[in-house]
């Protein structure tokens, strides 16, 4: 078991270390992100019951579009310069070398994004109350969508149009994380201006969602290390 | 074929061979580059593996690293066969392919670091100086990668084998390293294999035309019929 761990939180550390030395990656993403929540609102007007309405929907959609870049390049600089090929002579597992990878990956292209959700959920009349919420779904629908982003970012290595392919992989399979999300932001708005008529404790429609969402995740860090792990083995073959 | 006689008969281990080949057959882009291979080598030797560009020599390292499948025959390192645990199989190589695996957002001494802990190693600081030292970088510990020459990448890339001691890894597998090294580097890496083999490590180097060196035994690919010149 010694020889699992060790790989793993270098490979993190490493991971970290040069996203945090070389920030573009990181701010490119955010700025996108950024960009499609507040030209959103302008460009629809100030009616703050249409854009809260709406907001879910936006927030989640600028999220994917904001991730989508930065995972197909999960995996091209180590597959260029053959630090891959090191991973896979590593004695620790490559489907836990990768579950590393896209734990990081998480933290890199995900976090950033949930962070500043908050904020720009304020643009669109979310509540402050809600955000803890939101920021739950937002962080465990990211997780899923970094799990789909590195089986295809690895099923597409070495094609040459690997962006086209990336997101012809990603876009399917992520439509159960946006239907859920969406729907459970929309359910804890509901579930906030039901409380507040009732004056009752939150009756939590969201929770479902939630759950599903959990469902799907727990699904995908099964199903996508290995999936990933085999896509990098042939593409290195 | 028949196993190729055996050289160095004093120098073996108890376990047997350190590295044993039978009936290798290796395909590549629908291209047979090699077949029928036996092949033995004890603790302590060097061999050459030497081919035009094209022959196989990649692939046949690759091959043995268990990173590309073969398709007929078995080979065992240290008696640990080709379809055994990943963990135990690994454990006893390092292969320094034609890429050089630095992290080019790091500095040399992080991205050392890194192909160390892949490796399942616990490297102290005072290791990772040494064996910078060994390859004439240590005043490029805390340099970017990606500030580095071509030569000077390899030799980051090559210190890796420092690290790598003959009674922990027992086979280096190494392509082509004397490409992009200035003399001074082939000097300091000529004495690293010598080094390693005279404390029992096995290792393979690839190359064409000149070798430094003087191998144990020399494979030359691409031509027929194929087998071991000792």
């Amino acid at each position: 078991m010694r020889g699992m761990f060790q790989p793993c939180f270098a490979i993190m550390l490493a991971d970290i270390r040069s996203a945090l030395r070389y920030p573009g990656d990181i701010l490119s993403g955010l700025s996108f992100f950024i960009m499609i929540t507040t030209l959103v609102p302008l460009g629809l007007g100030s009616d703050q019951g249409e854009l809260a309405r709406i907001a879910p929907a936006i927030i989640w959609i600028a999220v994917m579009l904001a991730s989508l870049p930065q995972m197909d390049r999960l995996f091209t600089r180590h597959a260029k310069n053959g630090v891959l090929e090191q991973m896979l002579v590593s004695p620790a597992p490559m489907a836990m070398l990768m579950l590393a990878k896209i734990l990081t990956a998480w933290v890199i292209i995900i976090l950033p994004l949930v962070l500043a959700a908050p904020v720009l959920g304020l643009m669109f009349g979310l509540p402050f109350h809600m955000l803890a919420g939101v920021l739950g779904f937002l962080a465990m629908g990211g997780l899923c969508l970094v799990l789909i982003g590195a089986m295809a970012a690895a099923l597409s290595l070495g094609s040459r149009q690997s962006g086209i392919f990336t997101a012809i992989i990603v876009l399917p399979l992520s439509m159960p994380v946006l239907i859920f999300g969406v729907a459970g932001i929309s359910a804890i708005q509901t579930d906030h201006a039901m409380a507040g008529a009732s004056t009752g404790a939150s009756t939590g429609a969201s929770t479902g969602h939630m759950m599903l969402l959990g469902a799907l995740t727990l699904v995908l860090l099964v199903l996508s290390p290995p999936v990933t792990a085999a896509a990098i083995r042939f593409s290195e073959e | 074929m028949t196993p190729s006689p055996i050289h160095h008969p004093s120098v073996q281990s108890d376990t047997g061979y350190r590295l044993r080949i039978d009936d290798l057959a290796m395909m590549r882009g629908g291209m047979s580059l090699i077949e029928a291979l036996h092949l033995r080598l004890d603790a302590g030797q060097l061999m050459f593996l030497r081919g035009a560009n094209g022959s196989g020599k990649t692939t046949f390292l690759r091959g043995l690293a268990r990173l590309i499948p073969i398709t007929q025959g078995q080979f065992a390192i240290n008696g640990i066969t080709n379809t055994a645990d990943q963990s135990a199989f690994m454990r006893q190589i390092i292969l320094i392919g034609h890429r050089n695996a630095g992290l080019e957002h790091l500095n040399v001494t992080d991205s050392l670091r890194l192909m160390a802990s892949l490796m399942d190693m616990d490297i102290s600081q005072q290791q990772i100086i040494a064996a910078l030292d060994h390859m004439g970088i240590t005043a490029l510990a805390h340099r970017q990668m990606n500030q580095l020459s071509a030569g000077q990448q390899r030799r980051v890339a090559l210190s890796r084998l420092v690290l790598a001691a003959p009674q922990t890894h027992r086979l280096w597998l190494i392509d082509e390293p004397f490409n992009a090294l200035d003399d001074a580097a082939i000097n300091q890496l000529c004495d690293l294999i010598t080094t390693y083999c005279h404390h029992g490590g096995t290792a393979i180097i690839s190359g064409h035309g000149h070798m430094p060196l003087r191998p144990d035994a020399t494979l030359t690919l691409g031509t027929k019929p194929q087998g071991v010149v000792t």
